[in-house]
């Protein structure tokens, strides 16, 4: 399958859909081939998209001439009741 | 007539200043509780409000000054029981006494309570509850924007359930107020702030706990237009499960907690694993099915006896080549014999017809010095020579005489 840019959403869907077709049987030997082989390249990429990211916080942040900008967020303990 | 008997005659301007001075100057109607129903309500363009307060047997004209009028949080009606508190005073230029509220509250129930409903039905009734404007949630967001405070601990929760189940997810925390006079403009100029930074796929907008005054921005109506004029889909997340503001009710997804909304704003990383495990799971199960099926067929295929012993069927097919070739055979002997026999019958016949039988019977042909058959006495002269063929020899001949036959009878040479 093209490497286009790919959600993992539509990726999971498409797995979901190769899945349903391969289950149901009725496919030619070449279609079947063709669509595991794109199967197992969804579910690498499916598996790939997990990982150890460290979580991104910011606070978004006005400056003095007014434009945003974001700065990490320290979270820091709750100081005040809401 | 005495002086002292003369009445002093004020003016009207006069006696009515004075009684104004006078119940202005009163005591008890300098600043009186009165409670009863409004009707005759009149919310004029100048910002005042003019009613009448009633009870079963009496009524008093009232108004209430536009400072006073917007800073009430709910709207007067008619029907409506209200406590009101306030001064007796009288409009000089009509005479007309009346009651100046400077405070109103429902009768019964609260100010808020009476606030909420009323905006509920307002913009129920301008569609910003309509499902039809509600929208889908991204289920895989990139970024979240969280709305509230940032020392609160709604932020907290968030960031804590968020980041628990998928660390790809960045989190932008808009810092607004959430409570006080200025929490209401503060929190719909968050969303905006959200929008215009457009990063967001999702909003999430509300704060922790709190009494109903606490929560009391989120009933505001500038929230509920900014929140149904995002861009972005929101999550209210106001309070615990049990506190419903117009904020929810306008939100594309309400959430009973803001741990909660973290939970709805942010798909879990380790789930998607599970599911993308188990249908890889599937697609090899149904693969090698697919594959042993086609196998199983080829094994049929391959054992049907034509494909196993190919020679017993060609063996068969020589037999049947071998029959058909004696049986063809045949067939042409057989035709031969009868072309024979015609052969035969067609020579017999064309024997007959030949002209030496005919010469057998006595009858000859002449021909002349040139080999041509005569067949008329005009055909030769006198004294030409002639050959006349006869069965066994030819006879060479001159002609002596002709005689033509003219119907009559026929003379030999």
């Amino acid at each position: 399958m093209a490497k286009k840019k790919q959600s993992f959403e539509e990726a999971l869907e498409r797995l979901e859909e190769i899945v349903r077709n391969m289950e149901a049987g009725e496919l030619t030997l070449d279609d079947t081939v063709k669509l595991y082989k794109e199967g197992v390249e969804l579910a690498s990429f499916c598996g790939g998209k997990l990982n150890d990211a460290v979580q991104q916080v910011n606070i978004l942040s006005t400056t003095l001439d007014g434009q945003l900008e974001e700065k990490p967020f320290v979270n820091i303990e709750q100081t005040e009741e809401e | 007539m005495s002086a002292i008997t003369e009445p002093r005659i004020y003016s009207v301007s006069k006696i009515n200043s004075y009684i104004k001075t006078t119940l202005e100057n009163d005591f008890v109607l300098n600043s009186v509780w009165v409670t009863g129903e409004i009707s005759n309500f009149k919310y004029h363009s100048s910002g005042n409000m003019f009613f009448s307060l009633k009870d079963n047997d009496s009524a008093i004209s009232c108004i209430m000054f536009k400072g006073d009028a917007y800073a009430l949080p709910f709207m007067p009606e008619n029907g409506m029981n209200v406590v009101i508190c306030g001064y007796v005073s009288v409009y000089e230029k009509s005479g007309q006494y009346q009651l100046i509220a400077e405070l109103m509250k429902p009768d019964g129930v609260g100010e808020l309570t009476v606030a909420f409903e009323q905006l509920k039905a307002k913009l129920l009734a301008e569609g910003l509850f309509d499902e039809d404007y509600k929208r889908e949630i991204n289920t895989h967001p990139h970024n979240i924007a969280v709305v509230t405070s940032p020392t609160g601990a709604a932020v907290r929760d968030i960031i804590k359930i968020a980041g628990a189940r998928n660390k790809n997810v960045s989190i932008t925390v808009i810092p607004v107020l959430v409570q006080g006079d200025n929490a209401a403009s503060s929190i719909a100029e968050g969303i905006r702030l959200a929008n215009k930074l457009g990063k967001a796929d999702t909003i999430i907008v509300g704060r922790g706990g709190g009494s109903i005054e606490d929560l009391w921005a989120f009933n505001d109506e500038r929230v509920a237009r900014a929140v149904f004029a995002s861009e972005i889909p929101v999550i209210s997340a106001v309070g615990h499960e049990t506190d419903f503001t117009i904020t929810d009710f306008v939100a594309d997804m309400r959430a009973s907690t803001p741990s909660n909304a973290a939970e709805l704003a942010v798909n879990d990383e380790y789930a998607d694993k599970k599911k993308a495990e188990y249908l890889a799971e599937r697609l090899n199960t149904a693969f090698e099915n697919i594959i042993n099926t086609k196998r199983r067929r080829l094994k049929t295929t391959v054992e049907r006896p034509d494909f196993k012993k190919p020679w017993l069927s060609m063996e068969e097919k020589q037999r049947k080549i071998d029959y058909l070739t004696e049986k063809m055979e045949y067939a042409a002997e057989k035709s031969n014999t009868a072309y024979e026999h015609r052969l035969a019958a067609a020579a017999a016949k064309l024997d007959a017809l030949s002209p030496l039988n005919v010469l057998k019977r006595g009858y000859s042909f002449t021909e002349n010095a040139e080999g041509k058959v005569i067949t008329s006495v005009n055909d030769v002269e006198n004294g030409s020579m002639v050959s006349i063929t006869l069965n066994d020899g030819m006879l060479n001949a001159v002609v002596k005489d002709k005689v033509i036959f003219d119907g009559k009878e026929k003379t030999e040479l």
